[in-house]
């Protein structure tokens, strides 16, 4: 076993025994920031992939969390609520002839990630074979907002604008820092693999990538998959965290975090991203005062200029585009013990 | 038939409303390849200029109405001197990003102002843009006859820069070829503020008016009418100025028409407008007026 490993080890089961214990005892409100924080990072960690590792700039990421977040709600909301809240148009068949129990949240997390996935074949298989860089970036957006007029008509499904309450609150640290662990592990495998070095090298040189032999159109398309994966998971996780879902969730301003979450980890850094979702949740809630001491929306304000001043003067990001790994953290520690013995002796 | 009139005059007013505002995305595209997000934003700005103008410091309507134009030119230009040209050599993709955290600013700006706020404002509007006037059976508002005029002489005086001055040439050049532009000594700098500024000036043009149609003034008016009228900027051919306004038009006429006659589409009218850009951008990307791209390798 290389030294490596037994850390990475040791580092997920402390994680597992945090996890376990926080969803016992931690604070409720720290416990709902970690919570943020985790499905805001895998959110993320599927945003860098095709964003900052492709380099195939989508604005869409909004639209696959509407999804995911839509299907596990209608997957797992109890049939007295079902009852309840459609109150102008009947639920469609066929969610108002079952729901899932609590053993069934993992079925409802995949079927929104996979319908994220069909919907981003919809709009990748045309937009990622003839369009790019800002182009790419519009279409994406108009799907997603697309997405959204169509969340605020279909009433039978979504219940409108009115949304819908009552999801049972089934998300807790152990669902959010599973699926983080288990896609950013993926993610990471993809990076890492040829197929990653083929994603880094489409971002690089389009051209030059292609006549090295990759098939550019399918890289980029299964890359978009992935992230649309990434990001359905992570709106079914935050709809049965919040408890309530309506379409004006995840807006535009959702896509706005995650990249505010992705530039400022760097571009194309997956450990980026999710150090990136955790500071982007604790700000959030720490500048919370400033919406309700100063004026509701200051806070908007605040991030809309981090965002300017980091694409001005910190374009490289906390990570750039590196990874991180415990050679650094090994070697860091090493220069520290070595100053501190100079210093003792 | 006084219907079908009403609803062209309808459909001309908002087309060159739209037109007015297709034009600062389309000059801004043409000279730095950007996407200015925040475009539909300066536009509402000029709203709530004309408004902070009237309310706060009582001047006369047709005087708060310059000092907006005014004010929302220089706004332009100062975005761009602050947020855009440091990014000038960096890859287009952070142009875009920071293009999207000034128009996350300028909305949060209005909801945190104090005398603005998250709530809907009322819109000051003259008397003679609300005056009705009856010709025969077909009523119409003086909205409808003053906002075509003025859009077309703002349309023209701009047909004349582009084509007719110093600066409109160069404007010209640097959109087709920005370094040789350079090296044949015009200011490029100078040149782009001055893209930003009659761009900016249009969109102004084009918000005051939008307030004396619809007299509500709120922190995301300006987002979907942005959204159409870049949409009418790529139907007509991005980059194309003429094009712009053509585009402009038949988006205008056509999203009357379809709120008219198809009321049952009217919820989808937003994501009706996306789904036509997705197409022209995948299946015409040049527009209607636009000569087809040559990659460079």
């Amino acid at each position: 076993m290389r030294p490596n490993r037994v850390l990475t080890g040791l580092f997920l089961l402390g994680l597992a025994l945090f996890v376990w214990w926080g969803d016992a005892h931690l604070d409720r409100f720290v416990w709902r920031i970690l919570n943020f924080g985790a499905i805001y990072a895998l959110a993320a960690v599927g945003y860098t992939v095709i964003n900052g590792v492709t380099g195939q700039f989508s604005l869409g990421p909004h639209g696959f969390m509407l999804l995911g977040g839509y299907l596990t709600t209608l997957f797992m909301l109890p049939m007295h609520q079902k009852r309840v809240v459609w109150l102008f148009t009947p639920l469609s068949w066929p969610f108002n002839q079952f729901t899932l129990p609590y053993s069934g949240f993992i079925l409802a997390l995949i079927a929104g990630g996979i319908l994220a996935v069909l919907a981003s074949l919809v709009v990748g298989i045309p937009a990622l074979r003839a369009l790019r860089g800002d182009y790419l970036a519009i279409a994406t957006f108009g799907f997603g907002e697309i997405l959204y007029v169509l969340a605020c008509n279909f009433m039978g499904l979504t219940n409108g604008p009115m949304g819908i309450k009552g999801i049972p609150p089934y998300t807790n640290l152990a669902w959010s820092f599973g699926a983080l662990v288990v896609l950013t592990y993926a993610a990471v495998r993809l990076k890492n693999s040829s197929f990653g070095r083929a994603l880094r090298a489409i971002r690089e040189d389009e051209l030059a990538a292609e006549s090295m032999g990759i098939n550019v159109f399918r890289h980029k398309l299964l890359a978009f998959m992935f992230s649309a994966f990434c990001a359905g998971v992570a709106g079914g996780l935050m709809a049965t965290l919040i408890g309530t879902i309506t379409p004006d969730l995840f807006r535009f301003f959702m896509t706005f975090y995650l990249l505010m979450i992705i530039v400022f980890g760097g571009l194309g850094s997956i450990s980026g991203a999710v150090v990136g979702g955790f500071i982007f949740a604790a700000i959030f809630e720490a500048l919370r005062f400033v919406d309700t001491a100063v004026v509701p929306g200051m806070r908007m304000v605040v991030f809309a200029i981090l965002l300017i001043l980091t694409m001005l003067f910190f374009r490289r990001g906390l990570f750039g585009r590196e990874e991180f790994t415990w050679d650094w953290v090994l070697r860091g520690a090493q220069r520290a013990w070595r100053w501190a013995w100079a210093k003792m002796s | 038939m006084a219907t079908y009139l009403q609803q062209l005059l309808n459909g001309v007013t908002l087309g060159s409303l739209y037109a007015l505002i297709a034009i600062g995305y389309t000059m801004v595209y043409g000279i730095l390849r950007l996407i200015n997000f925040a475009h539909g934003d300066v536009f509402m700005w000029a709203g709530y200029w004309v408004f902070f103008l009237v309310v706060l410091f009582h001047l006369p309507w047709w005087m708060a109405a310059l000092c907006a134009v005014a004010l929302t030119a220089l706004m332009g230009v100062a975005i761009e001197r602050v947020a855009y040209r440091p990014l000038r050599e960096a890859p287009r993709i952070s142009l875009l990003i920071t293009a999207i955290g000034v128009s996350f600013l300028l909305e949060n700006l209005i909801i945190v102002l104090p005398w603005a706020g998250g709530r809907q404002k009322p819109y000051p509007t003259p008397a003679f843009m609300t005056q009705i006037y009856q010709a025969g059976n077909v009523r119409i508002q003086g909205v409808t006859i003053w906002v075509p005029l003025i859009a077309a002489a703002c349309l023209l005086g701009l047909i004349f820069l582009v084509y007719r001055t110093k600066v409109g040439r160069a404007m010209r050049a640097i959109a087709t070829d920005t370094e040789t532009t350079a090296l044949m000594g015009a200011d490029i700098n100078r040149v782009i503020s001055y893209t930003f500024l009659v761009g900016s000036a249009l969109a102004a043009v084009g918000g005051i008016l939008w307030g004396c149609r619809y007299p509500r003034l709120q922190w995301d008016l300006g987002i979907m009418p942005g959204w159409r009228a870049f949409t009418a900027a790529v139907i007509g051919g991005i980059g194309n100025i003429v094009g712009a306004m053509l585009g402009g038009f038949l988006l205008g006429l056509a999203e009357i028409l379809i709120v008219a006659f198809l009321p049952g589409l009217s919820g989808f009218r937003d994501a009706l407008i996306f789904a036509i850009l997705i197409f022209f951008l995948l299946f015409r990307p040049t527009g209607l007026l636009g000569k087809p791209l040559k990659e460079k390798v």
